[in-house]
């Protein structure tokens, strides 16, 4: 069967400041990884190398088992940045045309709603409970409300592999928790790969099957049963970590 | 029929002037929206050097402003996606390069009464010869911008994501800026060579106080345009006016009215 995620020996820096060195990395379909490391330890950028938005320096990275630099049919792929929320506030589209957008590829010869894609869009919205919204304007909702249109945005074409970087920032703990269903039912019934990034420790522990720890430009693939949620909790009671004290075999420590 | 529609150069200049009505504010909405208004007014800056060698060398003026103007579109496309932080500085110089460049063609013609007409617009100069020009790529314009909307509309709110989406965006870009360089030619004839940037930008900024989406920013925006231009057109008619300049002298107005009336509404909701 061919991995949704293929990374071998990937290499980047940003502007020769090296971020990632020789990573490896696969992710299978029926996976639902956590991307897990202290802020700057390369987790945004290497989703970013996943969607095509940077160039590896060097290295190899499959995608749905093509090639990065040959695959063409993103619309396969959905993603949410962690600056989703940084757009023009003042921008004249309604939640139900930011929506709309992303069915592009479902539109026919004028690219335009039609009354079924109309329907998705609605029922999405409910999903995600904004279907009063639908014809407020983008800037007007407040930012966990904004938060959840882009969630419905990055679902709303049936992805199979779907990147979230940190996709519940400011989102409420009722939401939350319907989230991380939805999210879950995503993958384990729809089948659907999930990638996120989350300091999280419920969808860590709970929720992801694998945990891909950043650290000392590297990353390291754990399977999350390996994590004890007791042991967990213990550790952010007294220390602000998320993840437990473990060795990586090849080298490296989380603290760094 | 009012006198002013019985003078069959009136006629012409009135359907020309509907045409660019609707087109020009049409894909303001979109530059206006990626913050790109500057290249209205780049490329119009080279469609005047255009017209300036066209006079020059006995040349259909319009065919070299669109030549021009839709090579110099597809060099700051090419910059833009390259050098996008410094894109406003290139921009810049383009312009300065496309008015120095008509400068000098226009101090080479022995007669430089015809520039001024593409410089401010007039109403007596679209031929019959404009109409074959205007009207067929007005017709293919408009078709683009609306075989296409979602992806305009997406390129405009998120040009970095909307590849994700599956929008064909260097094509859509390009064609974009063809489109942009096409109409600023085509409304040198009516509105001039100088304003036809406003003409592009007004009416959206008006819209924009009001409009309570995307669509409606495009219908407000075209309705905009086309007011202004007929009111233009027939005050300068009777009164004697450059219609280029009384054309924009109403779209302030109208923007004018349009913040006068979002003050209202604000007050209203309070
Ligand atoms: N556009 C950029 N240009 C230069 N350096 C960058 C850029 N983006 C990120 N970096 C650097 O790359 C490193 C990794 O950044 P990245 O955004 O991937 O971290 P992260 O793990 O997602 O962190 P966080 O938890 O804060 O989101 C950081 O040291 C950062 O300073
Ligand atoms: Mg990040």
């Amino acid at each position: 069967m061919t991995k949704m995620v293929r990374v071998r020996n990937l290499s980047f820096s940003y502007d020769g400041h090296p971020v990632l060195k020789n990573v490896n990395l696969d992710i299978e379909k029926e996976d639902f990884v956590a991307f897990v490391g202290p802020n700057g330890s390369g987790k945004s950028t290497l989703m970013k190398l996943m969607i095509g938005e940077l160039v590896p320096d060097s290295g190899e990275l499959r995608i749905l088992g093509t090639e990065i630099s040959e695959f063409r049919e993103w619309s396969r792929i959905a993603y949410m940045s962690q600056q989703v929320r940084s757009f023009n506030y003042s921008f004249p589209a309604t939640v139900k045309e930011i929506i709309a957008a992303n069915l592009y590829q479902e539109m026919g010869f004028f690219k335009v709603l039609n009354k079924k894609l109309e329907e998705k869009v609605e029922s999405i919205l409910e999903l995600v409970g904004l279907e009063d919204y639908k014809n407020k304007q983008i800037g007007s909702l407040s930012g966990g409300q904004q938060q959840r249109v882009f969630i419905a945005r990055t679902l709303v074409n049936d992805p199979e592999l779907i990147f979230l970087d940190e996709p519940m920032v400011g989102i409420d703990a009722a939401f939350q928790d319907d989230f991380i269903d939805l999210i879950n039912r995503l993958n384990k019934d729809l089948g659907k790969c999930i990638v996120m990034v989350s300091h999280d420790i419920h969808v860590i522990s709970k929720q992801a099957n694998k945990i891909a720890c950043f650290s000392n430009q590297n990353v390291f693939l754990h399977d999350s049963a390996d994590f004890e949620i007791d042991e967990i909790y213990g550790e952010i009671g007294c220390q602000k970590r998320i993840i437990p004290e473990h060795q990586h075999i090849n080298g490296g420590d989380t603290d760094a | 029929m009012p006198e002013v529609f019985t003078y069959s150069f009136m006629q012409r200049t009135f359907l020309v002037g509907n045409i660019i009505a609707v087109i020009a504010p049409l894909i303001g909405v979109f530059l206006i929206l990626k913050r790109l208004s500057l290249i209205g007014n780049t490329i119009s800056h080279i469609a005047l050097a255009g017209v300036a060698m066209g006079l020059l060398l006995g040349i259909y003026p319009v065919f070299l402003a669109i030549l021009f103007s839709v090579l110099a579109a597809l060099g700051i496309e090419k910059i833009r996606s390259r050098f996008n932080d410094y894109a406003e500085l290139s921009l810049s110089i383009i312009l300065a390069a496309g008015l120095g460049i008509a400068a000098i063609l226009i101090g080479m013609l022995k007669n430089s009464t015809g520039i001024m007409s593409y410089l401010f617009g007039s109403l007596t100069i679209v031929s019959t010869q404009d109409l074959y020009v205007v009207i067929p790529m007005a017709i293919v314009i408009l078709l683009v911008i609306f075989v296409f909307y979602y992806g305009f509309f997406f390129l405009s709110f998120n040009e970095k994501e909307a590849r994700l989406a599956g929008i064909p965006v260097r094509f859509l870009n390009l064609s974009f800026m063809i489109i942009i360089a096409v109409t600023v030619s085509l409304s040198m004839r009516i509105v001039g060579g100088l304003l036809i940037a406003s003409l592009i930008s007004i009416p959206v900024a008006s819209a924009l106080q009001l409009a309570r989406s995307f669509k409606e920013t495009i219908f407000l925006s075209v309705m905009a345009g086309v007011l202004s231009v007929n009111t233009g057109l027939i005050s300068s008619y009777y009164l004697d006016l450059a219609p280029g300049g009384t054309i924009i002298i109403v779209n302030i107005l109208f923007f004018l009215l349009a913040l006068f009336l979002k003050f209202l509404k604000k007050r209203g909701r309070v």
